[in-house]
């Protein structure tokens, strides 16, 4: 077998442990591994998340499913919608729910099972150019075109993805599936095998599908011992102390003082929850293909422009003579058009009217600064 | 005709194939152990298509197409011998590998190096065998700003580089005062600046200082049958979805429109073939290289010429996986891996009041050199002032990024999705960036990991670095200038805006840093590991073998037809950004190639003066339809 063959089924037989760090450049040290500057949390507020109800297009699930004594939807849609919750109306101040982020989740999960109608392979990168959400560039008149670009990622519910090669097809499969699935991939190297463990770089043990199935499942048999209903029916405040206690976060004093033994998290909840917040933000805030952040909801209330391209922002017009932008003196004819500027269709250069709302306090100035400087132990991590 | 292989497809790798394969005299196979990403390179440049989107999901949570895989393919690090064999293993540098190489990741800033640069270690008095900093191996380039200034000027107009620099009657006109003299205007204006960039310019001028739009290899007009850039803000990290960015496969697309270069993906080399030499006394020959094609399958191609353009780190991991031992007849200088460098990324941030839409735009569209230090002339040099970096204005999170860095401050509930309206480090933010110039070491060094693998049970490249007293200082020096021009942001020009927070962050040592937030930190492994792309070093190019792995036209000393080109020749790591250096640096290996410049066995300074009218023929003859080439007629 080749390292393009692609092996069949899940085998979760080994356990490894630890997360991928994923770095960047840019003030990254501090996000990879963000230290709990912890502040107060406020009271727990909002409604509590909505109970019951599927969403368009997977009204059952592909992996987390709700069966007999496995709620795994369920919960982890409770779940989801107390980590971004929604204000006290929905319809102004959308949460994690109304997002999506359960089937974000759930497709991520299922990448390599979702149905040909769904994604034409395995849903990890979504193919562009473009979402069709916005128009080409007009170059004479420095604005929108009437064009749109074919949508390209999603047509009709069927989403268009980057086939993956041998390699990110063995190392997701790994993420998803845990190590075992090694044993699929014959001309992986053992000695290269034996370290996946040693040196903690395949995720969390048996993969994400193992952790968030026997995390979901902990959450909620915990819910049932402390509070003697399921998770997902919990109250808000219910719901909030297990997550963070799951997650050593400050709780409020909910339960009596010296909580007896059973209040202790379950390690499978501890274990899934900083996935469980990453995954959240992701189905947030992430690009609506994945499965969340329905039409863009999320984007509206934190005042991010989403996807932009090909339109993008500022608009060349060949028309246009801006002394500030002035060819003069540039290059030579032929090299380059020798007129032309820019007009901004949003900002770019000046204040945004009416965008700035609610100025910065210096406290939470300080406070997002100092975890940005923290190297350490952190809350979440990026799998 | 001759046959090269190129190992490689990024900076340098692409600038070497186009290059050979315009002379006529060539035909080249390019073999990149990435994906290609692009549709339709070598035809219409318009029809060019690729994967790429404004997709964060994609380019920053999930493991980023572009880059090597750490669950794949790991590397190691150590700050010393002293830690053992290693203290982390993941991602350690790592660039991206992919058609195209660092240049789809970055965004673009195109600098020049300054006259200063290339021969600092003279200006502070110091000789080749005396290092004018203690404890380092400061030297000389073997080439200097005046041997390499048409290289610069014909990249910037191959790839197409926007900047501020025009022509007034006869005369090329800088407003950027800490930059050397230039023979041509940039190819294309400077694009719109971002907000965030120009509070921060506005600032530094008011304290006297010279900000100015910082050359970027983005197109600020339609160029080359390529698209303007809408600014569309996901730049960093992200493949270009419009083209607009001059990334590495531009030029593979103009090679591969000549017909005499065939590309292949997927095609990891793995051993360097090589026949002794045939006389006493005489040199090694590369026969070609072994690969692994996308099947794991093994093959040998034959070449007369072997260009090995995959990085400082890779480069070096491949010499010696085919045997090139340091200090052995393969390797006479001994140095071969040694004397790795990146560029000391010290950040002071400012969060302000008021919404800017950090977002919206390149990244960074206007720099600071002032902090580059002295120059940029050699009667400009003041040896008490020290050499920091340019430093980089703007920089943001996107929205996911910001829900996890502000996680720390609260990881969920409505207090977290508070703080997500506020967008601090996404709409609020503008940083003053140092890419701090690097001193030179012995033991910072890339070489074998002498157990981990990567998945094919090949051992991967360990890196051992830490950080000299010189580049730490001269952050300490700079962070209170730094800070001091983030402070004054706003009135009379912006009235109304003000910082509310001011303070610096050090991604590399954030402990080492006098000043830092806090200075106590957890200085864990993790906090040392440097995470810099700015890779430079491993194969010091010097004028004879004693100093240098490579001679100064980019061969290894012991063979007749072995080359590195890139980052991996630098000999200092000036404060600037490294990949239009990289580009003019590849440009001059690639012209001598053709014109037989080098060769020899030792060089003086008069032998390179002498090279660079053949050198610079090239230009003439390749891409004489340029102001460079027409400068150079003048």
């Amino acid at each position: 077998m080749s390292w393009d063959d692609t092996p069949a089924g899940d085998g979760r037989q080994r356990a490894v442990r630890g997360p991928i760090l994923d770095r960047r450049r840019f003030l990254s040290a501090a996000l990879a591994a963000a230290g709990v500057a912890l502040v107060p949390l406020r009271p727990a507020v909002g409604a509590g998340a909505p109970k019951t109800g599927g969403p368009a297009g997977a009204p059952t699930g592909w992996f987390l499913r709700d069966t007999t004594g496995r709620p795994l939807r369920s919960t982890c849609r409770a779940a989801c919608a107390r980590i971004v919750p929604s204000g006290s109306d929905p319809a102004t101040d959308p949460g994690a729910d109304q997002a999506g982020v359960v089937d974000y989740i759930d497709m991520f999960l299922a990448a390599f099972e979702l149905p040909a109608s769904v994604a034409d392979g395995p849903l990890i990168y979504l193919h562009g150019s473009y979402s069709g959400r916005n128009p080409y560039p007009d170059y004479s008149t420095g604005g929108p075109s009437g064009t749109y670009p074919p949508d390209a990622m999603e047509q009709n519910g069927r989403r268009t993805v980057v086939p993956l090669d041998g390699w990110q097809e063995l190392s997701w499969r790994v993420r998803l599936y845990g190590a075992g699935v090694v044993q699929a991939y014959p001309w992986a190297s053992s000695k290269w095998f034996a370290q996946l463990e040693a040196n903690g770089l395949a995720g969390p043990p048996g993969g994400l599908r193992a952790l968030y199935a026997d995390g979901l499942s902990a959450f909620d048999e915990w819910s049932r011992q402390l509070f003697g209903v399921a998770f997902a029916v919990a109250s808000a405040e219910e719901q909030d102390y297990m997550l963070e206690s799951a997650g050593g976060l400050p709780v409020s004093p909910l339960l009596p003082p010296n909580p007896p033994d059973s209040a202790a998290p379950p390690q499978a909840a501890r274990d899934l929850f900083p996935y469980l917040v990453v995954h959240t933000y992701e189905g947030c805030y992430g690009l609506p293909e994945y499965g969340g952040n329905r039409g863009g909801l999320m984007w509206r209330g934190i005042g991010w422009d989403g996807d932009t391209v090909p339109l993008g922002n500022s608009v060349y017009d060949a028309g246009l003579e801006d002394p500030a932008q002035s060819n003069a003196g540039f290059g030579q004819e032929g090299v380059y058009l020798p007129v032309g500027g820019y007009r901004q269709h949003r900002p770019v250069s000046a204040p945004d009217p009416g965008r700035s709302g609610t100025t910065l306090d210096p406290g939470d100035a300080a406070a997002v600064a100092a975890g940005l400087s923290r190297p350490g132990r952190s809350a979440v991590v990026r799998p | 005709m001759k046959r090269a292989i190129v190992v490689g497809s990024g900076a340098s790798g692409s600038t070497v194939a186009r290059l050979l394969a315009r002379s006529g005299q060539w035909q080249v196979l390019v073999l990149e152990k990435g994906r290609n990403y692009y549709q339709g390179l070598g035809g219409d440049p318009s029809k060019v298509t690729s994967i790429f989107a404004n997709d964060e999901i994609a380019y920053e949570s999930r493991a980023n197409p572009i880059y090597p895989d750490p669950l794949l393919e790991p590397r190691s690090f150590r700050t010393s011998p002293s830690d053992g064999d290693r203290i982390f293993v993941g991602d350690v540098n790592n660039l991206p590998t992919t058609v195209g190489g660092g240049t789809v990741h970055f965004d673009a800033k195109a600098r020049r190096f300054r006259e200063v640069d290339f021969i600092a270690n003279s200006l502070l008095g110091g000789t080749p065998d005396r290092p004018a900093v203690p404890g380092t191996t400061y030297a000389d380039w073997p080439v200097h700003y005046r041997h390499l200034e048409p290289f610069y000027a014909v990249m910037e107009e191959v790839i197409g580089v926007q900047g501020p620099a025009r022509r007034v009657g006869g005369r090329v006109v800088n407003p950027n005062p800490y930059e050397s003299w230039r023979s041509t205007p940039f190819a294309m204006p400077p694009g719109v600046g971002m907000l965030s960039n120009l509070i921060l310019a506005d600032a530094a001028r008011r304290l006297g200082y010279s900000p100015a739009p910082v050359p970027t290899a983005i197109n600020s007009r339609p160029y080359r049958g390529r698209p303007p850039c809408c600014d569309c803000g996901l730049c960093l990290d992200y493949g270009c979805p419009v083209n607009a960015k001059g990334s590495g496969p531009w030029q593979l697309h103009d090679a591969l429109a000549t017909g005499r270069v065939e590309l292949r993906d997927q095609s990891y080399v793995v051993a360097l073939e090589y026949d002794g030499p045939a006389r006493r006394g005489g040199r090694h020959r590369a026969r070609g290289v072994t690969y692994l094609d996308r099947s794991g399958r093994s093959h040998f191609e034959a070449a007369d010429l072997v260009v090995l353009a995959n990085s400082p780190i890779e480069a070096t991991r491949l010499s010696l996986l085919s045997g090139i031992v340091p200090g052995q007849a393969t390797e006479p200088s001994g140095l071969l891996g040694r004397n790795l460098m990146f560029h000391l990324e010290t950040l002071v941030i400012g969060l302000f009041d008021q919404d800017i839409h950090s977002f919206r735009g390149r990244t960074s569209t206007h720099t600071l050199d002032a902090f580059a230090g002295p120059g940029p002339s050699p009667a400009q040099f003041d040896p008490t002032v020290p050499m920091g970096g340019l430093c980089e204005m703007g920089g943001a999170y996107n929205p996911i990024q910001q829900a996890v860095a502000l996680s720390p401050v609260s990881a969920m509930g409505e207090r977290h999705k508070e703080i997500m309206r506020l967008s601090p480090v996404m709409s609020r933010i503008s940083a003053m960036t140092m890419q701090g110039q690097d001193m030179p070491q012995a033991t910072n060094m890339v070489d074998l990991d002498p157990a981990l693998v990567d998945v094919t049970g090949r051992p991967v490249p360990r890196i051992t670095y830490s950080n000299h007293p010189y580049e730490l200082a001269a952050a300490a020096y700079y962070i209170p200038k730094m800070a001091e021009i983030i402070a004054a942001v706003g009135a009379p020009n912006y009235p109304g805006l003000e910082p509310v927070f001011v303070g610096p962050l050090n991604t590399t040592v954030p402990a080492a840093v006098p000043g830092a937030l806090e200075p106590a930190l957890d200085a864990g492994p993790f906090s040392q590991v440097p995470q810099s792309k700015h890779i430079m070093g491993t194969h010091r190019m010097a004028l004879d073998h004693e100093h240098g792995v490579c001679d100064p036209f980019g061969r290894y000393w012991a063979f007749d037809n072995l080359y590195h080109a890139g980052g991996g020749l630098f000999v200092t790591a000036p404060g600037f950004n490294v990949t239009l250096t990289m580009w003019a640096l590849s440009y001059w290996v690639a012209a001598s190639v053709l014109t037989g410049a080098g060769g020899r066995d030792s060089y003086d300074a008069a032998a390179i003066d002498r090279a660079l009218g053949v050198q610079t023929g090239v230009i003439s003859r390749l891409d004489g339809d340029t102001m460079a080439a027409r400068a150079l007629r003048r």
